[in-house]
């Protein structure tokens, strides 16, 4: 014990106040999650949090764009229409009664998902008012058509606009390719056509359905009680439309490789490598593979960053992802570059990527990955609204209840060879597909790296 | 070594001390997490520039972990991360700040760190060179190849003009290809000392604690003689100014702006807290006055969000950025925006609109002490623009106070034609599509 600490510490330089402190050891985390089931169908996770009279709630329905396999765009059209005026309320009315209480209202279309979210301070005067704004925008929403009219109009214009973007772009058209013909393959969630033929009776159907209680998954974090919480989403799974709930959706078809371009003009170009990886995120495996992914690229020591920016000041950032989908899923590695170092740039991180497959990561960096992702859960727990969005994502992922307070415990027993194991199962460099946006321009040879 | 421990003021929790070598601490208390959040405020930013030395402040925010007496390039970083925090580090108009939250027993560390940074880094030509480049990347990824983002910096050189809060950040090309690492260590002996700098700390310490800490490793850092600070002078109210910009990929839309005071260099705290709710009022929430007319009953707008920077040494900056709907174009918004401030400007906002604005601005507030860095972050623009942090702490009291006439007056005063600032943005169409 007191050599590893010595060990240990000699990584913290000449830093003397580390001595003696065991940096190997964080606290436990032991958030109090309380879950349950409403009568109707609504799954709930609840954490009383007394520090700050804030509540945070969060409605996740599987409605996401995945849903609307006959007009692609009716899922965000149905989400985005929830504050465009209720049977009780105009769109007017709603925003200036949720504004007057100082209340914020967000909403967020995905895949897999929409989320509308609540934030309101606790009094009764402003919860109980705010709440009830808040279920009657979900519930029973007017759908009117001079609406619907002006939200199309929206919503084709800021995809358009997405597309023009390198790094969305880019993400796009590897979707596509990936899952070419499955409902994954349209990430925009929309299409012309799609929008165009909506009509309020679709918004209407779509609604009953996606925005079921028992298509929805709930949680509540903060000042209030564990009886308030459960009168609280009674009243929400109750309003709701009841008796529908989202099918799984056929797994993902086979992938193949490719190297996609698409030639836009710009100062810089956005470079895209993803590798189907369909590991859902509850699986056994799934937490080596995080931890892999943050020994290649989370922060500023992680492999790719060292060599991409630190030795050759190619790129400000180059990060890595997982993405776990219910049906498939992917890993991918994001950076921009000079558009002249495209080539050279992915040569380099399919080298970097190969190694490390092979090989895995050192115990040393097994260690920073972990103490990363560890720390960031800390501060993630530590803050109601993000603990509300990261409860959110977990249930989503069917991560089991104790999932916060036994992390650490789980990602201290992988060792290098379990990630390296992982790796070797689920990431193959085959298939491959690069993506690039950018200006078609003559490739030179990477620099030679600093050191 | 104490020079001024001072008790907390009546009905504030934030608390103070000073080291006799000049270096300020504010601490909020917050103990519902075992966390503590750190952040060093160096009182230098962009805005203290010369000419042709744009992006020299956030160079050197790179530069600094490159190696100081107790740690070797990229050891800060490393070390942080392992104890559980996000090394991070950015630089504003004015100041430099280098923010780390980790768990209360790793704290020492991060301050042992922080100070040996400001008392000995040393900026060496090779990794000078290679993190230029990383600089030179940056700008190109965040703003070159950003339209809006560049529009942006188009926009704020015209409402500001040249020098002082009108340059970028990052800095200029063509002055970042000329940078030296002899400029670099010019700026960090003449700013990274204790008697310029804030730390700012929120969590789950005590003053006591905080104090021993902070005298172990900071005390010994003797403070130096300061520059002259350039003062950023506020633009004369000229006429209107405006620009077209046309740019691939840009949205089709309009940003407009007006000088007016910050919160250091309005004319009475009246006037401040009154300038404080003009986001609200005009622009932020679907129900504010812009959004309700331009947004929601003539949708000409298809989105409008606004920004003001309270916390800035010189004057400042209320920003409308306007996204056209189909067939509307930016200089037809920018019109109707006109005729509506004009109506807001002669007219003292209603109780109702009031009212909102104060119940948002507030519950914002609020939602904020959720957040520790976000505390933290407070409390460092406040000191870094030269207002007292513990004077501030509680401005409940007087953002309840305002009243519509004082709202009316600001805007009367302030929204005017000769202190617009219009960039009429353009999406130009690329020959390949």
């Amino acid at each position: 014990m007191h050599d590893s600490t010595a060990t240990q510490n000699s990584i913290c330089g000449g830093l003397v106040s580390a001595q003696g402190l065991d940096l190997n050891q964080f606290e436990p985390i032991r958030t109090h999650v309380q879950a349950w089931t409403t009568e109707a169908g609504t799954t709930v996770k609840f954490v009383e949090a007394r520090g700050l009279p804030i509540v945070d709630v969060v409605l996740r329905f599987r409605a996401g764009t995945v849903q609307d396999t006959v007009h692609p765009g009716l899922a965000a059209l149905t989400l985005y229409m929830l504050n465009e005026g209720s049977q009780q309320y105009t769109a007017t009315q709603q925003a200036e009664h949720l504004e007057r209480l100082g209340a914020i209202f967000e909403k967020q279309i995905r895949l897999e998902h929409a989320t509308l979210s609540l934030r309101s301070l606790s009094s009764p005067a402003v919860l109980e008012p705010s709440l009830a704004l808040f279920t009657n925008l979900v519930a029973q929403p007017a759908f009117l058509p001079s609406a619907l009219n002006k939200v199309k109009q929206k919503l084709l214009q800021s995809s358009a606009s997405s597309d023009r973007r390198p790094v969305l772009r880019a993400r796009s058209e590897a979707f596509r390719h990936l899952f070419n013909s499955h409902p994954y393959g349209c990430p925009l969630g929309s299409t012309v056509q799609g929008v165009t033929a909506v009509t309020t009776d679709d918004l209407r159907t779509f609604h009953q359905r996606a925005y079921s209680a028992s298509n929805l998954e709930m949680v509540v974090v903060g000042d209030l009680s564990l009886s308030e919480a459960q009168a609280l989403t009674r009243q929400i799974s109750q309003a709701l439309p009841q008796g529908w709930s989202a099918a799984d959706l056929p797994t993902v078809p086979a992938a193949t490789d490719a190297t996609l371009k698409v030639e836009q003009p710009g100062a810089s170009s956005a470079a895209l490598l993803v590798l189907p990886m369909n590991v859902p995120a509850n699986d056994p495996e799934f937490p080596a593979l995080v931890l892999a992914c943050d020994v290649l690229g989370e922060g500023l020591e992680s492999r790719l960053m060292v060599e991409l920016r630190q030795r050759r000041g190619l790129t400000y950032g180059v990060h890595t992802h997982l993405s776990p989908l219910r049906a498939g899923g992917l890993f991918s590695v994001e950076w921009e570059v000079a558009p002249t170092y495209v080539e050279g740039s992915q040569a380099l991180v399919v080298t970097l990527l190969r190694d490390f497959i092979e090989q895995g990561p050192t115990q040393a960096e097994l260690q920073v990955a972990r103490k990363q992702l560890e720390g960031k859960l800390l501060r993630d727990v530590a803050q109601n609204k993000r603990l509300a969005e990261l409860l959110s994502e977990l249930t989503h992922q069917g991560q089991p209840d104790d999932y916060l307070n036994t992390y650490f415990e789980r990602t201290n027993r992988l060792t290098p060879a379990d990630v390296r194991a992982a790796m070797q199962r689920h990431l193959d460099l085959n298939y491959s597909v690069q993506v690039s946006v950018g200006p078609s321009v003559e490739q030179q040879p990477l620099p030679a790296p600093d050191q | 070594m104490i020079e001024r421990p001072s008790p907390p003021t009546q009905g504030s929790t934030v608390q103070t001390f000073t080291l006799a070598n000049g270096l300020r601490i504010y601490l909020r208390e917050d103990h519902r997490a075992p966390l503590v959040s750190a952040q060093l405020w160096y009182h230098v930013g962009s805005s203290y520039e010369p000419a042709g030395h744009t992006g020299l402040s956030h160079a050197l925010e790179h530069l600094l972990f490159e190696s100081s007496s107790k740690l070797k390039s990229g050891q800060y970083s490393a070390i942080m991360t392992r104890l559980g925090g996000e090394p991070n580090a950015s630089t504003t108009t004015d100041a430099t700040v280098f923010p780390l939250t980790l768990p209360g027993s790793r704290l020492e560390i991060a301050l042992e760190a922080m100070a040996d940074v400001m008392a000995s880094a040393t900026i060496s030509d090779a990794p000078f060179a290679r993190e230029l480049d990383v600089v030179m990347a940056e700008r190109r990824e965040q703003v070159d190849n950003d339209p809006l983002s560049l529009a942006l910096e188009h926009h704020d050189s015209l409402a500001y003009g040249n020098g002082g809060y009108g340059t970028p950040i990052v800095g200029h090309k063509a002055d970042l290809e000329h940078l030296t690492p002899a400029a670099a260590r010019t700026w960090y002996r003449s700013w990274y000392h204790p008697n310029n700098a804030t730390l700012a700390v929120v969590g789950d310490i005590t003053q006591l604690q905080l104090q021993t800490l902070v005298t172990r490793h900071f005390a010994t850092i003797p403070a130096n003689r300061l520059s002259a600070r350039q003062t950023a002078t506020a633009p004369p109210a000229q006429a209107r100014r405006h620009q077209t910009l046309r740019l691939p990929g840009l949205y089709t839309g309009t940003i407009l702006s007006f000088n007016l005071p910050s919160q250091c260099t309005a004319q009475a705290a009246e006037q401040a807290y009154a300038l404080r709710l003009l986001p609200d009022l005009l622009a932020d929430g679907y129900s504010s006055i812009l959004q309700r007319r331009l947004v929601l009953d003539d949708p000409i707008l298809r989105g409008l969000r606004s920004s003001y920077e309270p916390w800035q040494r010189g004057d400042s900056l209320l920003v409308l950025y306007a996204y056209c709907s189909q067939q509307i174009t930016p200089e037809i918004a920018a019109e109707r925006l006109m005729l509506e401030i004009e109506a807001f400007r002669q007219s003292a906002p209603s109780k109702e609109d009031l009212q909102r604005a104060k119940a948002r601005l507030l519950a914002r507030q609020m939602f904020e002490r959720d957040d520790i860095d976000k505390q933290a972050q407070a409390i460092g623009k406040q000191a870094a623009c030269g207002l007292d942090p513990v004077a501030l702490d509680n401005e409940r009291q007087a953002i309840e106070a305002v009243t519509a006439e004082q709202v009316g007056l600001a805007a009367l005063e302030f929204l005017t034609d000769s202190r617009a600032a219009i960039t009429f943005m353009h999406n130009k169409e690329s020959a390949h599509a």
